[in-house]
């Protein structure tokens, strides 16, 4: 070890040790830095410097990329999640207001026909660009449905349940063929068939058929369903007579109907599952509002009654 | 016995070792290893202890005497405490390594975390207890030991690629 210490270099290694001393220990007394050449040093350095700090703010940036991205998509999936929620909340109140309109409407329609036994349906297929209208409710026979149970809305009839199914059925409308609800001119008195063809029902329209020759029903006139038979119920407004024509035997006539109640936008329904077929309104305001001209009631109508159907 | 200057693999070892104290010097600069506790690993001391181990005492207390002055004019514009301490503790360092003790990873690691420590915490004395610097435990504590177990992380790795250097250069020089 002795030798470390005794050659030439260890000789300048000490004086250069000392020679730092006595530097520090000179700027500590004067208290101020001493002068180096530390600008020169620094302009050879500081592009080295500047080089690394930009390619570590490069790698700073990819691990904040990365994590953001994480954080990003584990964001993304929570605010799925939520908007799924909140579409679910969404779906679920237009629900609710759905049938809060529908109870509404039986309410509204229960009000004036006390001896109606109704449901709440919502349209959930249409008829696929058929002419004659037919579509398909959400509710069935675990709801109390039964085949020709008439379906109407507050603006007027909409046809009949054609087919049921347990929990979803098909209705026949006023436009099609295979309809045939009695109805009458609550202006004449005249009674026909509700019933539509095809030539019409691509217009939108049905008829009242099978009209006397001598029939006084004019353009304008409402016209209601009549009860007769006691399958439909009676006092449900069917459409506006259009125009009259006679029937392609000539023997009767028939009026072109514009329905009240627009097929086209369908969405609720109300079914009726029970009524009387001896009560009729209990008051005529369904009929004589639809009719400001004349505010004659239909026949067959009385007092009061109960649904027994 | 150490290898001069005069060689040209000895000269291109050199450069080596200059060349990686430098890069090493910028990646503790630069702030690419995340602070712990507001620590960073001082890489210049250790890579001139290393060399110092490898190289023997004289040329390792040069390197370290560059080294110092290097960090330290980029750092705070003076010529002070860390060419000192690189100074001596290089040299002995050295010494120690051809004297009593052999060169492998135990004793760099041993040799190197000593060195480290005193040298840290010779800094802590003067500049910071002496100096009169309030907390000064708290700062012993929170600064000048998390920077120690930083930079003493360090050795082992640097210590193989010093090695490397040395054993390549000098397999290439005989």
């Amino acid at each position: 070890m002795k030798e470390f210490f005794k050659g030439r270099a260890f000789k300048i290694l000490v004086a250069i040790v000392v020679v730092i001393a006595g530097l520090l220990i000179g700027s500590a007394a004067s208290g101020r830095n001493l002068p180096l050449p530390s600008d020169w040093l620094g302009n050879l350095t500081s592009p080295f410097q500047n080089f690394a700090s930009a390619l570590k703010g490069g790698f700073s940036g990819l691990g904040v990329y990365f994590s953001d991205k994480t954080a990003t998509a584990a964001e993304n999936e929570a605010l799925k999640a939520q908007v799924a929620q909140l579409q679910q909340q969404l779906a679920d109140y237009d629900e609710l207001k759905r049938e809060n309109d529908q109870l509404r409407q039986i309410v509204g329609i229960t009000e004036q026909r006390p001896e109606l036994k109704m449901t709440g349906a919502t349209v959930i297929s249409g008829d696929g660009g058929e002419y004659y209208g037919t579509f398909t409710i959400n509710k069935g026979s675990k709801d109390g449905i039964k085949e020709k149970d008439a379906v109407v809305t507050t603006a007027g009839v909409v046809g009949y349940v054609s087919e049921v199914s347990y929990n979803h059925s098909k209705v026949t409308t006023l436009l099609s063929p295979d309809c045939n609800i009695g109805g009458y001119d609550i202006v004449s008195g005249d009674f026909g068939v509700l019933t539509g063809d095809s030539a019409l029902a691509a217009q939108g329209l049905f008829k009242l058929a099978y009209l006397p020759k001598g029939s006084l029903i004019a353009v304008g006139n409402i016209v209601v369903t009549s009860g007769l038979g006691g399958i439909f119920p009676q006092g449900f407004v069917a459409g506006v007579v259009q125009r009259v024509v006679a029937d392609d035997q000539g023997l009767a006539m028939d009026a072109v109907l514009t329905p009240s109640a627009d097929f086209s936008k369908l969405k609720d329904v109300l079914v009726v599952v029970g009524f009387n077929p001896e009560a009729g309104p209990t008051n005529s305001s369904v009929t004589a509002s639809q009719n400001p001209v004349s505010g004659q009631t239909s026949p067959g109508q009385t007092s009061s009654g109960t649904a027994s159907r | 016995m150490e290898q001069g200057f005069s060689t040209r693999t000895g000269l291109f070892k050199w450069l080596w070792y200059c060349g990686l104290g430098f890069l090493f010097f910028l990646i503790q600069s630069a702030g690419f290893l995340p602070a712990i506790y507001g620590a960073r690993p001082n890489f210049l001391l250790v890579w001139a202890l290393l060399a110092a181990i490898c190289e023997g005492p004289f040329k390792g207390a040069y390197f370290g005497l560059g080294c110092g002055i290097f960090f330290d004019i980029i750092h705070m514009g003076t010529a002070g405490y860390f060419p000192l301490a690189m100074v001596i503790f290089c040299f002995f360092t050295g010494v120690l390594i051809r004297t009593v003790m052999r060169n492998n990873l135990a004793t760099a690691l041993l040799l190197g975390t000593a060195a480290t420590v005193l040298i840290k915490f010779f800094e802590w004395v003067l500049f910071v207890w002496l100096a009169g610097i309030d907390r000064t435990a708290f700062s012993l504590w929170s600064r000048t030991l998390p920077s120690i177990l930083y930079t003493v992380l360090f050795i082992a790795p640097l210590y193989w690629l010093v090695v490397w250097i040395k054993t390549r250069y000098d397999r290439l020089s005989d």
